[in-house]
């Protein structure tokens, strides 16, 4: 069936709901703005000292500017993609490692499992704040990068959760039975039988884990531990809060970022809520 | 209790101190395998910034050359390290020498326990039963038109939650304090004024935690919920000629809640750390402050001894609703 | 369109349905699970309901309390429970009518106990939303049922994942004796449930129902154990009644082609033959066509079978039968191509 075909069979069974399409255009959205906008705005406008501060939005500054003499439209389109990259990055890693052991644990059991387990559980009870926080206070030069390895080294635990607790019931089912009576090798059966089926769940913990990752980023910037030279939303916010600006009622400093990074979070949530209905049918007949 | 029962609780008892000792070595490695002695990187950065004039550096340092023998090998701190959490000897704060972690640690605590407690409690229940009722074909379309209001809810991370309440309790409505666990200007005495003085305090925070977490515990329990309706008991319990309530209730709720209890277990983590962010933002008297003026003030051993309590508290919490569960689900039981 | 409606439309009938169709919304239409079904009960008549999967007989359980939920709707007829209509009824009027007048002993009993209450709150819950008794009443009156089904009062202590199959279904029988209905429904009560166990369950249930005087509709796909169990006989099809009547008329002369059939399927232990089945699937509910939906699997099929729907009618005495071979023939012809043929010029 061609891929044209498929889809309008999702839509028609309603698996393809309009939670996921709103879901994705909200992100769409935004990587657009990040792509494009800088064509629209000078770059220059980002640095201190570059307009006049303290300005409310007007038709020369469109989100006004900051104490510090930033254009905040600027800011904001050079702060969005910055701060994508790093959920992104850390996504990516966080995923890439949690796939890895999750399936390591789950297909070979016994002592690597438990170990693997054991690990990603002590992990899970620390809270992530306080080590992110005992790392990024220790790192001498702060880059986005290096924030969002810091993040990635603690977002792989709940997707090896998940995929392994996917791995071992898979292994239970008779076409992955039939493979091995068939004489398929171990490594062999990890990639042709066991690996297309985890593909939701990795879908959704990419998700999942690039929502939590953009938190814990924006979590520590908001500190004042993330990379100050750099432009993302977090800092921008922390920025806000050096200045008091919410005491002084500059709204349109730290007012735009927060809708931004709301619109991210919701553009995540109704993709994984949407993704869950079109991956398990069984919801979508609500 | 059966036989089976205290072995489940002893396994699980056992998981926890094997988690809490991972977690704690992991506390203690982590500012070890950075580059640069800790101890002469704080102080150094101390007299960098020249803040703490009061801090006779010599003292402190000689201090804790003796006591943690930072000159010793690794293997030996670690020993040192375990045998001083045994004697709760957390060591000393650097900004606010004599001072010790513990009595700082310990004048925070009731702060953070007492927002973080009230607020989960607040969210879970409010959320759950919200969710709930989302979930069931009777209620009525106000109720439902909240989804909407509670997914966005859901998207904004609280702490940011709580810069526009400040902004709108107490900049344009000016209603509420923006800051402060208390009114700076008062004596603290057990009596109705302050008790007053600290819930006025206490509301934005604790509204900004609960709004933020509302959402995620009503969204979780309409899905357990829908799944729980579609099952046989359900409709063997309107066979039975029982009320809406009841069936709602003891048969619906009552199973959904058990994988609630699990979500919160695991979801426990995140309210704590943006618990801990709120408390930055209002300039709350806890832990969270507590943490981020040490990161400020590189207050080493302050930060490491909050590490720890947030450690060691989250295990507990995670231990207490393992211990709740079999109460709750009788399968769980034997 | 429906002229007669029951077999006996008598005064002392306590049960009687009439035209009741019930669809379920699909995202190809409507699919009549249940359609224009009628009949009637009186107290103490044993009437067994069988058809295939797909023929409706669940949906007509569920239908028979207003217990029907999306994508299931009830869309017409009527369900009269001692002259009252259930389908009418007020929401307070028709809980009180549950398992006081009309009781469900449902399908799968192991998953219609709810898992983390105790059994006898179950059964104490069902009774109070009725009736107000002390607590020693009640206890007195639990222990009392859990004897009745043959399972001992310790056992009310007990959670459903501690009971067995048989157990479980003992149990829900005893909830729905409770107050004494005047009709139970009992939906395939034994189909999960091993033949040792299926025959303990099924002789309870003639006891209970013997000591209450109820009538009871017994659903299921098994004929050999319909047939021990009821007096009158009810074959469904594709959501309709084909035939309806006394069970030794049934089974020694059935008059419907599907009923002969089945029958005809049923092992019996002194013969030596070849197990016969009925070929062909179930149709569809979704759009059906014209004619007679058994038609295309039927080996006396002839056009008339394929343009016209037939309507119940009777067919020998107290049996009623929905077929174009009567009431030309009267009974069952013996070669089904010399039928065809006659029938074709």
């Amino acid at each position: 069936m061609s891929a044209f075909a498929k889809l309008r069979r999702g839509l028609v069974e309603r698996r393809i709901s309009g939670t996921l399409i709103l879901g994705l255009s909200i992100l769409l959205l935004i990587v657009l703005i990040s792509i494009i906008g800088p064509l629209f705005v000078d770059a220059h406008n980002a640095t201190v000292g570059a307009v006049t501060p303290r300005r409310p939005p007007s038709a020369q500054y469109y989100l006004g500017t900051d104490s510090q003499g930033r254009d905040m439209l600027t800011l904001l389109i050079y702060g969005t993609p910055n701060t994508l990259k790093m959920g992104l990055i850390a996504g990516f890693i966080g995923v890439g490692l949690g796939l890895v052991f999750g399936l390591l644990a789950g297909n070979f059991g016994g002592i690597v499992d438990a170990v693997i387990r054991i690990v990603a559980d002590a992990l899970l009870t620390v809270p992530a704040i306080a080590i992110l926080v005992i790392i990024a206070g220790n790192v001498d030069r702060m880059t986005t990068n290096v924030m969002a390895l810091v993040v990635a080294s603690l977002s792989w635990m709940f997707t090896t959760r998940t995929i392994r607790a996917q791995v071992l019931t898979i292994r239970e089912r008779s076409y992955v039975e039939v493979a091995r009576v068939n004489g398929e090798g171990a490594l062999e059966i990890l990639f042709r039988e066991i690996m297309p089926n985890l593909l939701p769940f990795i879908v959704a913990s990419f998700v999942g884990t690039v929502g939590s990752a953009i938190l814990a980023v924006i979590g520590l910037e908001a500190l004042g531990l993330g990379a100050l030279e750099e432009t993302t939303l977090g800092n921008t916010i922390y920025w806000s809060q050096q200045s008091a600006a919410v005491l002084r009622g500059y709204w349109w400093w730290w007012g735009p970022p927060i809708v931004v990074i709301a619109l991210i979070f919701l553009g995540l949530f109704l993709t994984s809520v949407g993704f869950d209905r079109f991956a398990n049918p069984k919801l979508s007949r609500r | 209790m059966s036989r089976e029962l205290v072995s489940y609780f002893a396994k699980r008892f056992g998981q926890l101190l094997l988690i809490v000792f991972i977690a704690v070595s992991v506390n203690f490695l982590i500012p070890r395998l950075l580059p640069g002695d800790p101890v002469q990187t704080a102080i150094a950065k101390l007299q960098a910034s020249g803040a703490q004039q009061s801090v006779d550096v010599q003292a402190v340092t000689n201090a804790y050359r003796a006591k943690y023998g930072l000159d010793q090998p690794m293997l030996a701190q670690y020993v040192n390290y375990w045998r001083d959490l045994f004697r709760l000897d957390l060591g000393v704060s650097f900004a606010n020498f004599p001072e010790t972690v513990t009595t700082k640690l310990l004048n925070a605590l009731p702060w953070s326990l007492g927002l973080l407690a009230v607020a989960t409690l607040v969210a879970f229940s409010v959320g759950s039963i919200l969710g709930a009722l989302l979930a069931w074909p009777g209620t009525g379309r106000g109720i439902r038109a909240l989804v909407p209001g509670l997914m966005v809810l859901t998207a904004v991370p609280f702490y940011l939650l709580a810069i526009i309440l400040i902004y709108l309790f107490a900049v344009i409505w000016k209603i509420l304090p923006p800051a402060g666990g208390m009114d700076t200007t008062r004596i603290a005495r057990l009596d109705i004024g302050t008790v007053l003085d600290v819930l006025r305090h206490a509301l934005l925070p604790l509204l900004a935690i609960i709004l933020g977490n509302v959402g995620f515990w009503a969204l979780g329990m309409r899905s357990q919920m829908v799944s729980v309706l579609g099952e046989d008991y359900i409709t063997f319990a309107e066979a039975k000629g029982l009320s809406a309530w009841r069936v709602f209730f003891w048969y619906g709720m009552r199973n959904a809640m058990l994988s609630q209890v699990t979500a919160l277990a695991l979801a426990m983590g995140s309210v704590l750390s943006g618990a801990v962010l709120v408390e930055v933002i209002f300039n709350y008297p806890g832990l969270g402050s507590l943490l981020y003026v040490a990161i400020r003030g590189q207050d080493y051993f302050v930060i490491q001894g909050v590490v720890l309590m947030l450690i060691v508290a989250l295990a507990g919490l995670l231990f207490i609703v393992d211990l709740i569960y079999p109460l709750l689900d009788p399968r769980i039981r034997r | 369109m429906m002229a007669e409606t029951t077999q006996q439309t008598a005064a002392d009938a306590v049960l009687v349905v009439e035209g009741l169709n019930v669809h379920y919304d699909t995202t190809s239409g409507p699919a009549k699970a249940v359609s224009d079904v009628s009949f009637s009960l009186r107290p103490g008549e044993r009437l067994g309901l069988i058809g295939e999967s797909g023929s409706g007989k669940t949906t007509m359980a569920t239908a028979l309390m207003r217990l029907t939920r999306a994508p299931g709707r009830i869309v017409g007829g009527s369900i009269m429970l001692d002259g009252r209509d259930i389908l009418k009824m007020s929401i307070k009027e028709l809980r009180a009518t549950r398992l006081r007048d009309i009781a469900l002993i449902p399908q799968g009993a192991m998953s219609s106990l709810n898992p983390v209450m105790r059994l006898e709150d179950q059964i104490i819950d069902a009774i109070a939303a009725h009736v107000q008794l002390s607590r020693e009443a009640m206890a007195a009156r639990v222990a009392e049922l859990l004897a009745r089904v043959g399972l001992d009062p310790a056992v009310g202590r007990r959670y459903p994942h501690e009971l067995s199959g048989g157990m479980k279904q003992r149990a829900a029988m005893a909830i729905a004796t409770s107050l004494s209905p005047k009709v139970i429904v009992a939906d395939e009560p034994t189909s999960a449930l091993d033949v040792v166990v299926q025959r303990q369950v099924m002789q309870t249930l003639g006891k209970l129902q013997g000591g209450l005087g109820a009538a009871v509709v017994l659903i299921g796909h098994d004929m050999g154990l319909i047939a021990q169990f009821a007096n009158t006989v009810g074959v469904m099809y594709a959501g309709k009644i084909v035939e309806i009547g006394p069970v030794k008329q049934m089974i020694e002369a059935p008059r419907h082609p599907y009923t002969k059939l089945l029958v005809d399927s049923l092992p019996g232990i002194d013969q030596k033959r070849a197990l016969t089945g009925i070929p062909g699937l179930p149709p569809r509910l979704v759009d059906m066509p014209e004619g007679c939906s058994f038609s295309p699997r039927c080996p006396y099929a002839f056009d008339r079978c394929l343009r016209e729907t037939p309507l119940l009618q009777p067919a020998g005495p107290a049996q009623r039968v929905a077929c174009h071979l009567y009431p030309d023939h009267a009974a069952l012809p013996a070669r089904p191509a010399a039928v065809r043929q006659e029938h074709a010029s």
